[in-house]
């Protein structure tokens, strides 16, 4: 009889789950390594490890670097290091996000970007860009800093909309997101107009983008990202629980309108620190998430830490492709970002018609 | 002793008040079912004991505690709900669903552990759905999900369990399996079950107590044989219902029997002599059409008598399995007197009620037009060795329209209602169609009105 | 798993990478001061083995942006983010410098092919400039234009001498002029083209200066939607002095959207539209599509056939040849001053 057949593939699911996360880390690393021998510099990867090699505490000692230029140091560790560092940053939170609001709404159509942080972020950027930016406040641009508050702002307004008395209903989120968002992106027509010359800064910020981004970029979203991660790890059960809805979550002992409110807060606040960095970048947001739900199951306490490897992995090839594509122009990274993973998410969808659920 | 108790609660659907002082005590081992038409609050009265819908004013106590100033976590592990619908949006196996009913138990660092799934396996043994454990829930047939859900709620290892509907998807065997086993687990290990039922039979035959709401007002509670009650079931649904104790499941059980208004009220009666059952249906369709009906002589106990015990039709009676005397008899004629028409069902004779063939004939020499149905010939149901038949050739040639089956005799009967209408001067007159010297069944119109 | 575990495993992890990351850019911060000083070493010892051409001076440049920059010695290679920029370092003499240009760079050579011959560098486009290609070249000066924050501050911050162009009038272009040949010892060399200049500008004021009539132009940026230029756009400049005036001199927009009716109801004299340098039709068409234009009819320029083509590269790049669409531009507008 297959009496502990199935008691032993749950608990099997354990050791699974962390061999799937050691896996997939170590699909990242490599990534990201891969992807530091790409660019309009040709640097041979020998030439790449060594220089990775000598920034490593005990091997830098090993390795005879004598022969590396400087010029191609910088353009590893000052250019393609912290840009290739913030798209995984970037998808990483980006791909969080939006596993933490489809499991809130239950809807798969949910997105990071859907209370308003997106347009906040332009509105934020779009003024920082026409105000007349190439002000640094202690030594960070403006730009970065409107966006971030630009999208909290819009969060905080949306929520404050949709409160009821202590509880935020759900519908009344989304309803308030999507009339926020909209008069945002009035706003930022309205700026565009105003730009006039500027109007291409707008453009490609909106766009969305690593072009530019140095090390201090990464120190400024890499704790707020990580602690955002990781406080929204420790509620993956209750996200399962809510999935099941409000009243049923309640009943099983949930602290609904806590783990809600804390979700959102962490989960805009993650957000809104990847768009202050790139931009807007879609896509991310809606589709890795579903992309490892096929995948991997609905289970947030694997779904989580998957999407958040496969949303960093995705991203850094996606910076990648589109800054040699046809260089040495760059291509804004959503485009790429679109333009693959739309195709393959379709085909996913097809494959596992049957049991895929909503 | 856990005990849950409802104190004078309102509550309130925005402006619109849902339900109204109600105020009841459970406890453990009680069995209690909810019931009321749609919208008399019944669903919202779970919803306010679960914590769904605060009250206006009242509290609602758990073990003496007012259960809204409880952290969720700790009503979760006395108290579990089954709701009425169970769609769920992702994909998750059943045993993930059932196991996050041990989610209250375990603290926020902490996985499941064997415990927790022997639990689970053993509530999913008993509610029949183990076989499902690894199958995505949303591939599961309505039942199977169904009790996947009451698998769930059992796996919080609740005091109190609150189910809304709880068997609306399941089939016949399901539902007796799962409420056997909510009873039994009410019964040996002291569940508190408040349930909602639409079924009264299932409530009738699973619970102690019950609730009968009506637009929020408890109308009734306690035992059941208190609460339901015809008078009940009939102010609270507008509904006639038959309430009885089966005696075998030795629980109440109710049959609902639509009484729909007679379209118009006719002033006349049709006398019914029948028996063994031939005359119930045609009883409770003269009645709907409008007909005052009598019946005789019928003997107690006989089918048609109950029938007509409980449509109130008036019943010349005889004791059980004893031949008609001549005081039934002649009581029978008294009520044929005041009839407009007689019918005489197939019913089987024998020497007991032999005497209403000549009550019959009696109807016939009266005047009273008389039908006769023969919807079984009388050869199978003579008990008195021709004697019956020769009774019947007598009523035929006296007169007595024989029809084939109901339905002839329903058209019949109309026509010559209608003639018996025209003809008010006269009310005693047969109408020349009627003159017993034609043999007619169908009763060609044409020729009947050319007549008069 | 066990999320304590987890969440042990993530600290570490977490720490570990910090720690290294600092490390790392620890490291590189010591290692940029000294390449800081090993690229200026390598410089002078350069510049000591050229002939007396080049000396040593310590020279004070300050950019458009009030950006001030000290400097030891002269520029060998030097990076232009703009194709004004690359056009002021030909015409003072500095081209033979230039070591990186963008795509759309043009003038006064045909860059692309030089490019494709492997002996300049293309930096991309003037939105995005590829900083790889700009580190690779290893520049000691990079001209910037406006709307170059970004990259200007990364470059910047890497330690790279970069100078901000972004003049507001014709005034501003020929001090940049005069930047630019101090920056690259060409200082006589802007000075003779600055007076040239001039000259030539002075001469078109003097002419139009008499002219009893003050032409209302329109100079159109873009078609569907309609752009054109406000009183703070150097077109709008360049109209005034060769003795027109704008018919949207009321905008103080550089560029801004209008629509066929404004136009209409100002009723423009002249109308200028920029011809490109690509293959195809110009975003105009053709005159006839202009005039084809609906309710455009009623309009003077169009009644009197006084439609005219200016280069768009002249007239909307900040260099020298600016000063050639002025005296077009006053051609255009007051023919009757240029009859020989």
């Amino acid at each position: 009889m297959s009496t502990n057949r199935v008691e032993t593939t749950y608990f099997e699911r354990f050791s699974r789950w962390k061999l799937m996360v050691i896996i997939l880390t170590v699909a990242l690393t490599l990534t990201i390594i891969l992807s530091l021998n790409v660019g309009f510099a040709q640097i041979p990867f020998s030439t790449v490890l060594k220089i990775l090699a000598k920034r490593m505490p005990f091997l830098g000692n090993l390795v005879d670097t004598s022969n590396v230029s400087h010029v191609e140091e910088t353009i590893i560790i000052q250019i393609r290091m912290p840009r290739i560092l913030a798209g995984a940053l970037v998808g990483a939170a980006l791909a969080a996000a939006g596993v933490v609001y489809q499991g809130i709404f239950k809807n798969s159509m949910a997105d990071p970007y859907v209370l308003g942080v997106s347009a906040g972020a332009a509105v934020g950027a779009s003024l920082a860009i026409v105000l007349g930016i190439g002000f640094t406040i202690l030594g960070v641009s403006t730009v970065p800093i409107s966006a971030f508050a630009g999208s909290l702002i819009a969060v905080f307004i949306v929520y404050s909309i949709s409160r009821v008395g202590s509880r935020v209903p759900v519908t009344t989120l989304l309803l308030s997101g999507i009339a926020v968002s909209i008069f945002l992106s009035a706003i930022v027509a309205i700026l565009q107009v105003i730009a006039g010359e500027r109007l291409h800064i707008i453009v490609f910020w909106l766009m969305g983008g690593f072009s530019y981004v140095e090390w201090k970029d990464i120190w400024a979203i890499l704790p707020l990202v990580f602690l955002g991660t990781v406080v929204i790890y420790f509620y993956a059960r209750d996200l399962n629980i809510l999935t099941l809805g409000e009243d049923t979550a309640q009943h099983l002992g949930v602290d609904v309108e806590k783990v809600k409110k804390l979700l959102l807060v962490f989960g805009s606040l993650v957000t809104a620190s990847a768009v202050s960095v790139s931009g807007l970048i879609g896509f991310i947001g809606l589709v890795i998430p579903h992309i490892t739900r096929i995948m991997i199951g609905p289970d947030h306490r694997i779904l989580l830490p998957t999407s958040i490897i496969v949303g960093a992995s995705f991203l850094v090839i996606c910076d990648a492709v589109a800054r040699v594509i046809v260089s040495p122009v760059e291509l804004p990274v959503g485009v790429i970002t679109a333009l693959s993973g739309g195709p393959f998410f379709i085909y996913l969808l097809r494959k596992k018609k049957e049991s895929y659920a909503i | 002793m856990v005990t849950l108790t409802i104190d004078g609660i309102d509550c309130y659907y925005g402006s619109v008040k849902v339900l109204e002082n109600v105020r009841f005590s459970v406890k453990e081992r009680d069995f209690i079912g909810v019931l009321g038409p749609n919208g008399s609050g019944k669903t919202t009265l779970l919803r306010s004991i679960s914590r769904i819908l605060k009250p206006h004013s009242g509290v609602i106590f758990l073990n003496d505690i007012d259960i809204y100033t409880l952290k969720s976590v700790e009503v979760a592990k006395q108290m579990a709900v089954v709701p009425q619908d169970t769609a769920i949006a992702f994909n998750f196996t059943a045993l993930d669903i059932v196991l996050m009913g041990r989610n209250p138990h375990l603290n926020r660092f902490q996985m499941e552990s064997e415990k927790d799934i022997a639990i689970a396996r053993k509530i999913m043994e008993l509610t029949n759905t183990w076989h499902l454990a690894e199958r995505p829930i949303n591939e599961l047939s309505g039942g199977e999900r169904q009790r996947v859900i009451i698998a769930r709620a059992l796996a919080q290892e609740p005091k109190v369990l609150l189910l809304d509907e709880p068997t609306v998807h399941l089939d016949i065997n399901n539902q007796l399996e799962i409420m056997d086993l909510l009873k039994e687990l009410c019964v040996k290990k002291g569940l508190m079950v408040l349930a909602v039922f639409h079924d009264f039979n299932l409530a009738a035959r699973y619970c102690d107590s019950a609730i009968l709401l009506k637009s929020g007002k408890i109308v009734s509670a306690g035992n059941l044989d208190v609460v339901l009650t015809s008078e009940n079931i009939k102010s609270v649904f507008q509904v006639d219902a038959l309430v009885k104790r089966h005696p075998i499941t030795n629980s109440l059980y109710i049959i609902p029997i639509s009484m729909p208004k007679p379209p118009l009220s006719r002033n006349l009666s049709v006398h019914l002599i029948c028996g063994a059952g031939t005359g119930t249906t045609l009883m409770k369709i003269l009645m709907d059409e409008g007909y005052n009906v009598t019946a005789g002589v019928l003997n107690l106990l006989d089918t048609d008598y109950e029938t007509a015990q409980l449509l109130k039709i008036p019943v010349t009676s005889e004791a059980p399995f004893s031949p008609i005397t001549e005081e039934a008899h002649r009581a029978n004629l008294e009520m044929i007197s005041k009839a407009s028409a007689v019918v005489l069902t197939a019913v089987p004779f024998g020497y007991g009620n032999l005497r209403n063939l000549e009550a019959a004939r009696g109807a016939l020499e009266r005047g009273t037009p008389t039908f006769v149905i023969e919807e079984v010939p009388i050869e199978q149901r003579d008990f008195t060795k021709g004697k019956a038949k020769k009774h019947l050739m007598e009523l035929k040639n006296k007169g007595a329209i024989f029809v084939r089956n109901q339905n002839e005799l329903l058209s019949l009967i109309d026509i010559s209602e209608d003639k018996l209408k025209m003809t008010k001067k006269l009310p005693t007159k047969i109408p020349g169609h009627l003159k017993p010297e034609t043999n007619s069944y169908e009763g060609d119109e044409t020729d009947d009105i050319k007549t008069i | 798993m066990n999320p304590k575990y987890v969440a042990y495993i993530m600290t570490v992890i977490a720490i570990i990478s910090v720690a290294s990351a600092v490390y790392i850019y620890a490291h590189y911060e010591g290692q940029i001061a000294g390449s800081r000083l090993v690229i200026s070493g390598l410089q002078s010892d350069i510049a000591n083995l050229q002939s007396e051409l080049y000396k040593y001076r310590n020279l004070t440049l300050v950019d458009d942006r009030g950006y001030v920059l000290n400097v030891t010695s002269y520029p060998n290679r030097i990076v232009s983010l703009s194709p004004s920029n690359t056009e002021i370092l030909f015409a003072v003499g500095a081209g033979d410098k230039v070591v990186g240009v963008t795509d759309y760079c043009n003038y006064p050579y045909n860059f692309s092919a030089w490019i494709e011959a492997g002996n300049l560098t293309s930096v991309g486009d003037y939105w995005t400039p590829n900083l790889e290609a700009i580190v690779e070249v290893e520049p000691d000066l990079i001209l910037a234009a406006f709307a170059q924050e970004d990259v200007v501050n990364t470059l910047r911050k890497m330690g790279y001498k970069v100078l901000v162009l972004d003049p507001d009038n014709i005034d501003d272009i020929l001090k940049d002029v005069v930047l630019v040949g101090r920056a690259t010892d060409r200082s006589i060399e802007a000075a003779i083209l600055v007076n040239n200049l001039r000259h030539r500008i002075d001469t078109v004021l003097s002419k139009v200066s008499g002219t009893a009539s003050t032409p209302e132009v329109y100079y159109e940026v873009w078609y569907d939607p309609l752009w054109s230029v406000g009183s703070e756009s150097w077109e709008h400049e360049l109209i005034e002095k060769a003795g027109g005036i704008n018919i949207f001199v009321d905008q103080s927009l550089k560029y801004f959207e209008t629509s066929s009716e404004a136009i209409i109801e100002r009723d423009p004299d002249i109308m200028i539209f920029p011809l490109g340098h690509g293959t195809g039709p110009p975003f105009w068409g053709s005159f006839d599509q202009v005039k084809a234009r609906p309710g455009w009819n009623a309009i003077s320029a169009v009644q009197n056939d006084r439609l005219y083509t200016i280069d768009a590269d002249v007239i909307s790049r900040p260099g020298p040849r600016i000063v050639g669409a002025l005296e077009t531009l006053a051609e255009i507008i007051h023919p009757e001053l240029f009859i020989e």
